[in-house]
């Protein structure tokens, strides 16, 4: 009888299904109104959804502006940082 | 200073005294400056916090040269359209037109500017807040910089905001 070897592939899918959120950090200097501008160009937010996060970067100094994918979140995060706004990517709890 | 809309095509900074010249003219050096370590800090910061030192190696390697490329093709831009101005002298004052079509390059530029001068003097929430003084020294004047380059930046987004 052939032996069947089980894969560890449920902690593989676990670990790439685990998702990252794209997080931006309040910054004293950046202006609130480019921190909107960014927030509708890099996500496409629609200008209410961009001040919603902007004012919570603002008051609560952080905000979770994407969840998903790592791959993505990394993406996001390069072109955040592009604009020159603090970003970082962290596994979502 | 005056800040209009000259036509459909260009932007112009008018009445701009010895002061604002000097400011304007220090746009690029300020925001391309490398010399301290806080700048370098600032303008690429870490991806993950400092989580995950590997990653952040290859970030390094990998996507901050990438990032260095579009800073200095917004820095170019802004230098291209600086060519030919002419700064005011002591008493007389100077006017500035800006392509509309550069303005994104415009406003990228005089925002890392401010973060680098911020970063360089250790600007805190209090400090951007307080009401501005004159009083002296280079860090109320490297301070005032900041708000002059935040107010330009200000007109800039307005603009593109009511295209």
């Amino acid at each position: 009888m052939a032996q069947t070897t089980v894969e560890p592939e449920s902690k593989t899918k676990d670990e790439t299904a685990t998702p990252w959120n794209v997080i931006v950090h309040n910054d004293p200097v950046n202006l609130m109104s480019y921190v909107t501008r960014i927030f509708k160009l890099v996500f496409g937010f629609a200008k209410e959804r961009a001040e919603k996060h902007m004012m919570e970067v603002h008051k609560l100094g952080r905000s979770i502006v994407w969840t998903g994918e790592r791959e993505r979140a990394e993406a996001y995060v390069q072109q955040l940082h592009g604009h020159l706004l603090l970003a970082t990517i962290e596994k979502s709890r | 200073m005056q800040l209009h809309r000259a036509d459909r095509h260009h932007m112009e900074l008018a009445e701009l005294d010895f002061l604002c010249c000097q400011f304007i003219l220090q746009i690029v050096p300020s925001a391309s400056a490398t010399d301290d370590p806080a700048i370098q800090h600032r303008l690429f910061c870490q991806p993950t916090g400092g989580r995950e030192p590997e990653f952040e190696r290859d970030w390094k390697e990998y996507v901050e040269p990438d990032l260095q490329q579009i800073f200095k093709s917004a820095q170019e831009i802004v230098d291209g359209d600086l060519t030919n101005f002419v700064p005011a002298e002591s008493d007389e004052s100077s006017t500035l037109r800006i392509p509309v079509k550069n303005l994104e390059a415009w406003i990228h530029t005089l925002n890392q500017a401010r973060l680098a001068i911020s970063a360089r003097y250790d600007f805190t929430e209090e400090d951007m807040e307080k009401p501005m003084s004159l009083a002296g020294d280079a860090r109320g004047l490297a301070l005032f910089q900041v708000h002059f380059y935040g107010f330009v930046q200000e007109c800039f987004l307005q603009q593109l905001e009511d295209q």
